[in-house]
Parts: C-alpha cells; structure tokens; sequence
C-alpha cells in the first residue's frame, strides 16, 4: 500500500435535494377543485345545448319514429311497425334511382366546388392591390343571394320562350320541364350558387402555404406552370379534399331550395334525389315512419363516406411547419 | 447532323459539355470539373468570356453565350482538351488561356459567376429596405452581408436571387444584366432560413426537384443525386419525408437541393439560425470546407458576427438598408468604418466615450472626464470633439500612475476561460476583457491603459471613422 500521507480519491456526488421525498399532495376542497373545473364546460354548455336540442334530440326521435307507423297528425297515435319502414324503403323501386341522381349531382358539381374555384383563386392571387377584392367580391357575390330568390330569377332566364338563356344560345329547349336537362339546370345553377364560396375556401388555403416553398421552386428552375403542378396544389389539396367532401355530404342538400321551387322533383321524377325523396316521403306522401327510416339509412350512409373521405384527407395532408 | 443539348440555364456561368469522363480526369486537379449528369461535364468559374459546349454520342458543339457570334461550330468526336499542367485552382488563370485559346477552335467552355450590384435600391411604400448598394462580388468569393434584422439583407439577397423586383438599379451575374431576368433562368442556388423543403416529397424527390424542372431523365437524376446525397451523409434519409427529419438533416437537406444543380452562385439566407449552438459550430465549418471544394461563389446572410468573422473571404455590414462597410473580416474588425460596425462586432461591443482631442507638448491625447489617452500622433491641431473607441480586449489593468482611464467596477462577468468586468468612468460605461481572473471585484476603483494602436477616432455627428492623414487633419470619411 501506499506509505506517507493518507489519502484517498472521493467521486464528487452528484447534486441532489437536501431532503429526500416527494412533496406531499396538497388536499384541495372538492368546492374549490369544482370551482377551477367548471369554467371551461360552462363555456361549452350553450353550444351543446344548442346541439342537443337541435340535432342529437331530432335525431333520437327520428330513429323510433322509423319503427313507427304515423301520418303526421298530432291527434292520430303512432303505430309500432317494427322494421316494416325499413323493409318497404330498401324495395322501393325509386330508392336506387334517386341514389344514382345524387351521385350524378355530386359529380356534376365538383367542378364548381374544386376545379373553377382553384383556377379563379389562381388567377385572383395573380391579381394585385384592389383589383383583387373587387375581382373575389364579384366571385362570391351569389353567395349572399337567397337560394329561392336566385331560382326566381334563373326561371325566367330558363322560361322556354322568353328566356335569356335561350336566346343567347339561340335554342328553344325547355330547360326545367325537359327530364335530360332539368337535373344539368338544377346543378349549374346550385354550382353558381356555391362557387364564390369554394374559390374563398381555396383562397384561404392558398394563403395558408408558406410562400418561401414557391419562390424556392422559382429559383429551382421551376416554371411557373410547374410551380403550381408540382408545388402549390400538392399542398393544397388538403383544402381541395374538404371541398370535395363538403360536396359529397351537402350537394344533395344545396340543391334542395331550387328543386323545391324550380322542379319540384320533376320532370317525371328526373330531379328527385334522396333528399327530395326523403321529403317527398314525409310531407307529400305524409307517411313520416318511412321517411324517417329513409332519414336513418341516409345518415348512416353519409357517416361511412365522410370516415373514408376524412381518412384520404387526413393522408393526403402534410403537416407544413 | 448536330443534335444540341438540351443545356439552359447558363446565364453568366458557362460550362463546358463533354461526352467523355477523360476529360474530367484530366482536369480533375482544378477542380472546376463538375460531372451533372454520365457524360456530360462541366468547366465553370475559371475566369473569362462564357462558352458553352454540347455533346452529343458523335461530335461536339460549342458555342459562345453572350458574344455576337452564336453560329455553332463542330469538331469531331476525339477532339482532345488542351494539354495544362495539374496544379489546383491557383493555376485557374493557365486554364483560362488555355481554354480560351481552344474556344478559337472549338472546344472549352469558362464560367464566370461574378455578381454586380449597382446602386441596387427596394423602396416598400414609404420605406427604404435597401438603399443604393454597390457591390461587387467576385468569382469564388464568400461574401457575408452581415447586419441586424430589418437592416435589408435578406431584401438584398431576394433581389440577387430575381424573388424580388429592384426599384432602382441593377443585377450583375457574370457581367450580363440579369435584373430582369426571371429566377428560373438566373443560375442561382438558394438555401432559406426556413429550408423551404417540400413538404410533400421525399429527400430524394426533394434533392432532384432544380434537376426535374430542367427535365433530365429519371436515371440521371437518381445517380446525381446518390451523389450529393453521398457527400452530405444522407443517403440512409432518402426516402423520408421532411418532417421526419431533425433540424440538422433538414439543413443538410436543403444543402443538397442547391448542390445538386453546380449553381453559379450560392446565396444562402441565415442557414444556420434554426440550428443550436453546438450543430452550428460543425455546419459552419462543413459549408466553409464546400465552399474551398467547390470553388463556388457564395452570398451568405447572417446576422451572427461570429459566422461573418469566421466563414467570410469578405464582409458586407449594412445598416438601414446601406452599405456601411466593406472589407475582410480583419479589416472590419482592425478598423471599423463607423461607431456602428465598431458596436456591432466583437463582444461585449466595443468601449466608446465622449472627447477631446488636443495637442500638448506637440502629440496629440484624447481628454475627457476620468480619462487622458496619448494618441501617439505627434502633431499639433485644433482641439476638436472625438468618440474615442477601444475594445474590451485592448484594455489593461494598470497602476494608478501609469492609467490613461479610471472607473469604478459596477459589475465582473465570469465567462469561464476570461473575465469580463462592467466599469463606470465618468458618465461613460466601458468594459474591461482579460484572462481570468482579473482580479477586481464590484466597487474597485480600476485604472486602464490602452496601446495607441489599439485606439480608434470616430467623429461626433456621421459616426464615420477619423483616419488620421499625416501633414493634415483628418476630416470624416
């Protein structure tokens, strides 16, 4: 061992609280604990009333009423039918039709949802200063139009023979009252309705990308045209998904002002969706059990498409940051 | 018959084409040969009149950008380069008259990639952002604009790259006028602050995108960028997209993407302001080691003083949109053009305080309350008000006899390897930097001596730097 002076090597202990133990929880009241909760659901509480009363309510009460018989008429009693509502629906011969013509409405409007709208706020961005506002005020401009009252206006356009429509295209065709083109009026004319509003979606999601992506393709070498092909819609189409569901789910339902006084489902049915047969069902037909199941079975259809639509959103979305 | 090339993008930076790797071989010693794709290769920035030639399987072509003469002339396959001797980039200027002796009959190419700012200005509304700014940046030059934010770099640096319209003035890019040209047709690379990485595309796609929008084939882009991806250490990230990826990466990313194209000129907007310290330090040495590889000219901005001191070849200190001085990072340093640059480089600033100077006994010495510095000029002038300037670092401890300045400690920073000890002498702060430890504590009274070469003049109201001129006195600069 080593001889002279003593001494040994001590490792310098690492820091560490003078006092070992966890700091003892503090007790606090149940009231003031209540107190410091509650702020945040009083918040929500007007809005979920709201949703309640409104939507989750109606919707309970539709989902027994589809196992009732009953024609609207507070004195006579509902009648439990069990899944007759259900059966007599999914046989109806008019059901597949009326899911073929929404699908060709929603089809039929995706280009004023998505493709007219991300050309217009393409341009409009190109656009500088005031012209700019005034250019997507004219855009959205329709928006602000009551639905009945721009049918009111577009039935004289369309009248068979004093119309502007066809005397600017020099033809005779009775647009509203023709079963090939009533459904192709009822679409433009909702697509005109609604575009103002998809080009201030896409705007919004324009602003939202961060332009240093876009000056970074410009001095890649990237032409203008290639910017926005490989750059600015690749990133937008987050935005161009939510359009594309928004039009899914609500097409049948933005139609359903004009067909109601344009068309009124006709001719020979050739504009009836499954809205307006859900309404035709209940308030025509005043059988309100099936319109109910009719309502039930459209829902949950919806759900499914709008879970698969989400999931490609959420897939197609980047997460810039 | 001539099949040309599909070879753009040439505005300023000329390049030779070669169907051969020899060629590259051969001169691989200058480096100026860059291959961008299996056989083609380039020769850029050494030195004169921009030419380019294509290959094709069986001949070559050559033709001059910017000179009158733009007829393509052919020389058959085997037409062998000149003959120069090996001898790295400080032989360039052989290799120019080499190469220009060829051009006469047919086959190099030179690459300038010089840029010119002339009077550059950017007015937004009322404001000035850059105002008037000369520059001339020469071929392989790193040039730091360095300043604080809202001082008008990065304006600067967006109208270099053509993202921004100058107001007033013009661009430069090999002595041709490019302040019109697009930034699609400038040969400019860009690294920004945010890395700007697309961020639906992966690394690879990310690298590859200058290359895809000048339309190469799907197989030289994936070899090209391999390449880059190689030399950057990324090769294992390829397929991730950019989020998945840390700040380094993306930094390293984004490197890539510039590299990929063998630019004329690098401009890069605070590159290294999203990385931590430690990330900093190696990433500003790697760009450093690529920019003496590549031999690239680079315009790099930054508001840090310690990436200017230490990567620049020259600084470019701005101040409200103006130049305020111009010159090596020892020059800036050594001598400072204004109060401003003096303040803005070196840490803590540099010491600045009201005085006098005055001739006594035929030298001149800087009075001032608490102070009395010999300037160790011998002349005899009219007294006249001076800011006298003296860097932490240039102040030493003295006895009371032999001080030219006396304070009062109010604070002493402890910095680790050195001391940094806050003073009060008179109504002026100054700072004292010494090695540790300085031995003063809070409310000592200090005495401080400067060496006159240490010492620098600065005048009251432009804040411009006094030279002092020998046989007459110094007016502001």
């Amino acid at each position: 061992m080593v001889s002279g002076a003593g001494g040994t090597f001590v490792e310098v202990a690492q820091p560490r609280p003078r006092e070992a133990g966890v700091a003892p929880a503090s007790r606090v009241r149940l009231w003031t604990r209540l107190r410091r909760g509650a702020p945040p659901y009083l918040y929500l509480a007007p809005a979920l009333t709201l949703l309640v009363v409104w939507t989750y309510q109606p919707l309970a009460q539709t989902f027994v009423l589809s196992f009732h018989s009953w024609n609207l008429v507070p004195s006579t009693p509902m009648v439990e039918v069990g899944t007759a509502n259900y059966e007599r629906l999914l046989t109806a011969p008019e059901l597949g039709a009326s899911v073929g013509r929404t699908a060709v409405v929603i089809a039929g409007m995706l280009p004023f949802t998505v493709l007219i709208p991300v050309v217009v706020a393409l341009l409009a961005g190109r656009v500088r200063g005031r012209a700019q506002a005034v250019y997507r005020g004219l855009v959205f401009a329709p928006m602000l139009v009551a639905p009945v009252a721009g049918a009111a206006v577009w039935q004289w356009l369309l009248d068979p023979s004093a119309g502007a429509v066809n005397r600017v295209l020099g033809t005779g065709v009775n647009w509203l009252n023709t079963t090939g083109t009533a459904q192709l009026a009822i679409i433009v004319i909702t697509g005109w309705h609604v575009v103002g509003f998809a080009v201030l979606v896409v705007t919004a999601g324009l602003a939202g990308i961060n332009p240093d992506y876009a000056a970074a393709a410009q001095v890649d070498g990237a032409s203008r045209g290639q910017v926005t092909r490989w750059v600015t819609l690749p990133l937008l189409s987050p935005t161009l998904a939510f359009l594309a569901l928004m039009t899914v789910l609500l097409s049948a339902q933005w139609t359903f002002p004009l067909i109601d006084t344009l068309t009124q489902g006709g001719p020979a049915g050739s504009t009836t969706n499954l809205y307006y047969l859900l309404w035709e069902y209940g308030f025509r037909s005043h059988d309100a059990g099936l319109a109910a199941a009719a309502g039930v079975l459209f829902f949950v259809g919806f759900i499914v498409v709008a879970a698969l639509l989400t999931r490609l959103a959420e897939r197609l979305s980047h997460h810039d940051d | 018959m001539i099949e040309e090339l599909d070879v753009r993008p040439f505005l300023g930076a000329a390049k030779l084409l070669h169907d051969g790797a020899l060629v590259a071989e051969r001169y691989a010693a200058f480096g100026e040969f860059i291959e961008t794709a299996p056989g083609i290769v380039c020769v850029s920035r050494a030195g004169t009149a921009p030419l380019v030639l294509g290959s094709t399987k069986s001949r070559w072509l050559y033709r001059p950008i910017g000179l009158s003469d733009r007829r393509p002339v052919d020389c058959p396959r085997g037409t062998v380069l000149p003959q120069v001797k090996a001898g790295g980039p400080a032989s360039a200027r052989s290799m120019t008259s080499a190469v220009h002796r060829t051009a006469t009959h047919g086959c190099c190419a030179v690459a300038v990639s010089r840029i010119q700012l002339e009077g550059l200005t950017r007015r937004f509304g009322a404001v000035t952002a850059v105002d008037d700014v000369w520059l001339d940046v020469a071929d392989r030059e790193f040039l730091v604009l360095l300043g604080p934010s809202g001082c008008g770099k990065s304006t600067l640096l967006r109208m270099i790259a053509g993202l921004l319209p100058p107001s007033q003035g013009r661009v430069l890019l090999g002595g041709t006028d490019i302040t019109h040209v697009p930034p699609q047709r400038r040969d400019l690379a860009m690294v920004f602050q945010s890395y700007a990485l697309y961020p639906h595309l992966s690394v690879a796609r990310n690298i590859g995108f200058p290359l895809r929008a000048r339309k190469w084939s799907r197989t030289d882009i994936k070899a090209k960028v391999a390449a880059v991806a190689a030399t950057l250490e990324l090769t294992e990230l390829l397929d991730r997209r950019p989020k998945e990826l840390s700040g380094g990466q993306r930094q390293r990313v984004a490197l890539g993407r510039a590299l990929v194209r063998d630019p004329g000129a690098f401009l890069m907007d605070e590159p290294l302001s999203n990385l931590d310290a430690k990330l900093r330090a190696t990433t500003r040495s790697e760009i450093s080691e690529l920019h003496s590889r590549l031999g690239a000219t680079v315009v790099y901005v930054t508001h840090d003083q310690v990436e200017a001191m230490t990567m620049a070849t020259r600084i470019a200190l701005l101040d409200g949109g103006r130049l305020e001085q111009l010159g090596t990072p020892s020059e800036v340093y050594d001598e400072p053009a204004s109060v401003f640059v003096a303040r803005f480089l070196g840490s803590p600033a540099m010491n600045i305080v009201e005085a006098t100077v005055r001739s006594a006994c035929g030298t001149l010495a800087a009075h001032g309350p608490e102070l009395e510095v010999p300037l160790g000029i011998d002349a005899d002038v009219p007294e006249r008000p001076v800011l006298l300037g003296v860097r932490p670092e240039h102040l030493t401890l003295t006895t009371a006899d032999r001080g030219d300045l006396h304070a009062v400690v109010t604070a002493v920073e402890n910095l680790g390897s050195e001391e940094v000890a806050h003073c009060l002498a008179g109504q002026s702060r100054v700072s004292v930097r010494g090695p540790r430890p300085l031995g003063v504590a809070v409310g000592d009274r200090v005495h401080l001596a400067a060496q006159p070469r240490y010492l620098h003049l600065f005048a009251p109201g432009s804040g411009r730097r006094l030279a002092w001129r020998p046989a007459s006195v110094t007016a502001p600069a």
